[in-house]
């Protein structure tokens, strides 16, 4: 059937928006791993203010742990994990269980790495099973609209991370001409203002413009 | 003796914010039935809606569905027309059995067994039936706002006040103790103001209006618009919508014997 | 087997990887569970399974039969075979539903019929499940992963193959479908067996909706799309018939359908499985299935139920008083009873306060023997234990009625239980029907 139900659009979209969460966040926090082992300062507060979320960890440590690994933590990567795997699951007659598949395994790597004192590894394992249920739906899916609707999410979640944590600005402008093309594939219909907003993003965005930039990826789609 | 019934019957409910995508059932198309001829009628909904549906449900009534999809913050239906109403031309027929058996808002309860026994046994079902509401009627004392829609017979018994519903409610729960079928009426007797609720019970092959709420025989005078085991069966208006919004809800009805 | 028991922590993985949970509720909390699975299954021969067969569709033939004829004309009462008693007091049984016919005339497209083998060697029927049987999909992603770990074993074993569960469940939607798609209709993500709902649609090629994604409208039910509203011809409903349509049964129901009950009065979708079958199901109907089978079909049942005593006949009430010590009582109404009771389990004084309670009330208990039943082996912890096992078959009705060549096999983890519920930390095994 090439229609699909708005709820179902809705889960696609988010599918797309929390597996590039918490791709693209540990992508971001990788290296912090690595200067920890030196004892090296994190600048936790900062990235909690950037992405507007609470920052009541005690240390460095704290954080690392909390934010990452508890999923009691409404905020944390793997809450994003968990929606991830939620949304999938209630589109696993759309996706397929075999690609669906691929999402229950970066849970419970995610799950495995908990308490790891080598977090990193498991972080690697889920990351490796995003990357691989990417390639998945991408060639599983037949229906463009259903494929390119996930793509739109995880574009939309991906610019608004680097225009959040001012980071990777120099893709902002290649990114957005790659969502376009998603989008033009799609049956999504865009919010004008804010298409216009993004149609007109220049290679370099002055600091000042940041933040309609932001508000213009983040209403796009009302999904 | 027959007579005509021309009846008028208008409800608005009001939204205290817009509602969208409404679901309703209306149960208020009266029954075309021999001793009741619907000479004619006409239902009028608004928000006007395209997606409406007459139906028949188990019970015999017959009722309109719909949904009405835009926002909209009142939603009023009118119903009027002409009914021919004679007692005298009902055509005998077995009750269904469910009528002989507790339904969900008229499960005995230890009062009302106790209640019931109180009442003497004797004379014919009928006549049975008719000692029964009269000792409903002197029992119960008439309270609107005591009682809800989902009020049981037993709830009500506790209480010994209630509307309409209830006095039908346990008077039904009664008639059913006393193996008499008996089942709920929903509809508007000559005269102006609400609409009202009474009961049917079965013997000698007829189905015999009573209401237990003013005591008497309901007959000719009655236009029956919907029957049910109970009140749950055959609300005359059931909705769902979304958005949040407070319901009020304003109920006109003139019935006139010609 | 051994084979398959070489490769226990195999198949769990991959149970893990396709997410084959079941959900409960604990505190409050939502958690779901892998379904705990043993890989020893139950084998079934050819000829035993033919006979087995032949049984159930006569069973399930019957019970669409009566379950027509009590919404309609009634001859089973009128003629004193069942009692109307058990049918008007039965929680089961809904007068919304008199009179409405479904598409092709069939009530119970998907039948679970729980069954366990007797020391004896024969089969006894404990309960028919005509409402929402759950469960084929467990044996049916098991099959497909077992055959995955341990494909020497499929080698050696000629097995009937059971992956044609989804093609046999499209097939019954396609036969009673009134015009439009298939739908699987889940009330979500929290059910306990949501896994099952995505699964069976996957399987099935239906579309897995909730209720916000259907309507009614003009008596005809809808899906909701990004492009125009499509038609829906068969839903296959996985909610219970008093949350299925808010205006129609439960009012504060948030994940029924409004007005479904009138699309599917007017004929216009078929409601997989029919409102109102819980009436064939009850636990006080059930004695009456045998009597159902020679009144409807005119023939001798093939299957045993377990054997079953009203109190409601003065004959029963004597054998249920004298005996009450070795009976398993079971009370039929279904809120606030006193549910399932061991006779034998009860002090002096508990067994006349159940008499007491049985002669006020003979209508709301049966009494049963119990059935000594075989238990199978369950691999825990590296060696074998005997557990009691039941086993639930599917038997799914459209043009034909066709039992689904395997079942599902459920045991209990806890040796002294009778329990095999998943609810109850059971744990399920597949079913082989061998070729010879």
């Amino acid at each position: 059937m090439d229609t699909l139900s708005v709820s179902k659009a809705s889960r696609l979209f988010w599918l797309g928006r929390y597996y590039e969460r918490v791709a693209t966040t540990l992508a971001y926090l990788w290296n912090w791993y690595d200067r920890m082992i030196d004892g090296a300062p994190i600048d936790y507060a900062g990235f909690c203010s950037a992405l507007d979320i609470d920052c009541s960890y005690a240390d460095a440590e704290a954080f690392m742990h909390g934010y990452v690994f508890d999923g009691d933590n409404p905020v944390s990567l793997r809450a994003a994990a968990d929606a991830m795997l939620g949304n999938g699951m209630m589109l696993r007659e759309t996706i397929g269980s075999r690609t669906l598949a691929y999402l229950e395994l970066a849970v419970s790597a995610f799950e495995s790495g908990k308490d790891s004192v080598t977090p990193t590894l498991p972080l690697q394992r889920v990351i490796d099973c995003i990357m691989a249920f990417r390639g998945s739906y991408d060639d599983c899916i037949n229906d463009e609209n259903v494929r390119n609707i996930i793509k739109c999410g995880a574009g939309v979640e991906r610019l608004s991370l680097y225009l959040r944590l001012g980071w990777r600005m120099d893709l902002v402008q290649p990114e957005v001409g790659k969502l376009m093309k998603r989008m033009n594939r799609t049956r999504l219909v865009p919010s004008p203002d804010a298409l216009r907003l993004l149609l007109a993003v220049k290679a370099s965005i002055p600091p000042e413009e940041k933040a309609s930039v932001l508000a213009a990826v983040e209403n796009l789609f009302k999904l | 003796m027959g007579c005509e019934l021309s009846f008028y019957f208008d409800v608005r409910l009001a939204f205290s914010a817009p509602v969208t995508e409404h679901n309703f059932l209306l149960r208020c198309i009266p029954a075309d039935a021999p001793e009741q001829r619907i000479l004619s009628y006409t239902l009028s909904i608004l928000p006007r809606s395209a997606a409406t549906g007459i139906g028949e449900d188990a019970f015999g009534n017959r009722y309109c569905s719909g949904r009405i999809e835009s926002a909209h913050d009142e939603f009023r239906y009118t119903l009027q027309g002409t009914a021919y109403r004679d007692d005298t031309m009902r055509s005998k027929a077995d009750p269904p059995g469910f009528y002989r058996y507790p339904s969900p808002l008229t499960r005995p309860t230890g009062e009302l067994r106790a209640f019931f026994e109180s009442v003497p046994q004797g004379g014919s079902p009928l006549e049975y039936a008719a000692g029964l509401s009269a000792r409903v009627h002197e029992h119960f004392s008439y309270a609107p706002g005591s009682t809800a829609v989902s009020t049981t017979a037993g709830e009500a018994l506790a209480l010994s006040k209630g509307v309409c519903q209830d006095y039908a409610h346990v008077f039904i729960a009664l008639c059913r103790m006393a193996g008499i079928p008996a089942r709920y009426v929903s509809g508007l007797p000559v005269g102006e103001g609400a609409s009202h609720a009474w009961a049917e019970v079965w013997a000698d092959g007829l189905w015999h209006g009573i209401d237990p709420t003013r005591g008497c025989a309901a007959r000719e005078g009655y236009l029956k618009l919907c029957v049910g085991r109970d009140y749950s069966d055959c609300p005359l208006e059931r909705g769902v919508f979304s958005g949040s919004a407070m319901q009020t809800q304003a109920v006109f009805m003139k019935v006139t014997d010609q | 087997m051994q084979e398959l028991l070489n490769h226990s922590n195999e198949i769990n993985e991959q149970l893990a990887r396709y997410g084959v949970k079941f959900g409960i509720y604990k505190d409050g909390a939502f958690n779901e569970r892998l379904f705990p699975f043993d890989p020893i299954p139950r084998q079934i021969s050819q000829g035993d399974f033919k006979a087995l067969e032949a049984g159930l569709v006569q069973r399930v033939r019957a019970l669409n039969a009566f379950i027509h004829d009590i919404y309609h004309e009634k001859h089973i009462i009128r003629d004193g075979v069942v009692p109307e008693e058990f049918v008007y007091r039965s929680p089961g049984y809904l007068a919304q539903c008199e009179g409405a016919t479904p598409p092709k005339l069939v009530y119970s497209h998907i039948s679970g019929i729980d069954l366990v083998l007797g020391k004896d060697n024969e089969w006894y029927i404990l309960e028919d499940n005509l409402r929402i049987p759950s469960g084929a999909s467990y044996p049916l992603i098991a099959r497909t992963l077992c055959r995955r770990c341990s494909p020497e074993t499929f080698q050696k074993n000629k097995v009937a193959d059971n992956r044609n569960y989804g093609m046999l469940l499209k097939r019954t939607m396609d036969y009673v479908n009134a015009g439009g798609i298939n739908v699987v209709f889940t009330p979500g993500r929290y059910n306990a067996a949501y896994f099952e709902h995505s699964y069976l649609a996957e399987q099935s090629g239906a579309v897995l909706a909730e209720s916000g994604d259907l309507f009614v409208e003009n008596r005809v039910l809808y899906y909701r799309t990004d492009r125009d509203p499509v038609r829906v011809g068969a839903l296959y409903r996985r909610v219970s018939d008093d949350y299925i349509d808010p205006l129609f049964f439960e009012p504060s129901s948030l994940i029924g359908i409004p007005n479904l009950m009138d699309a599917y009065m007017a004929g216009n979708v078929a409601v997989i499985n029919a409102p109102g079958n819980g009436v064939a199901d009850d636990k006080g109907i059930y004695y009456f299935v045998p009597k159902m089978i020679s009144y409807y079909l005119q023939e001798e049942a093939l299957l045993k139920n377990a054997p079953t005593y009203l109190p409601y006949f003065a004959a029963d009430m004597s054998y249920v008083m004298a005996n009450l010590d070795h009976l398993v009582i079971k009370d039929v109404a279904e809120a606030g009873g006193y549910g399932v009771i061991f006779g034998e389990n009860l002090s002096l004084a508990q067994r006349e306060e159940l008499k007491k309670a049985i002669q006020l009330a003979p209508r709301r208990f049966i009494a049963q023997e119990v059935v000594d039943f075989q238990e199978m082996p369950v691999s825990e912890g590296g060696s074998l234990v005997e557990r009691k096992a039941d086993l639930r078959a599917f038997v799914l009705t459209g043009e034909d009625v066709t039992v689904w060549p395997s079942g599902l096999t459920r045991f209990s983890r806890d040796p002294d239980s009778f329990v095999v519920n998943s609810s109850q930390g059971g744990g399920f095994k597949d079913t082989w029907i061998l070729c010879q």
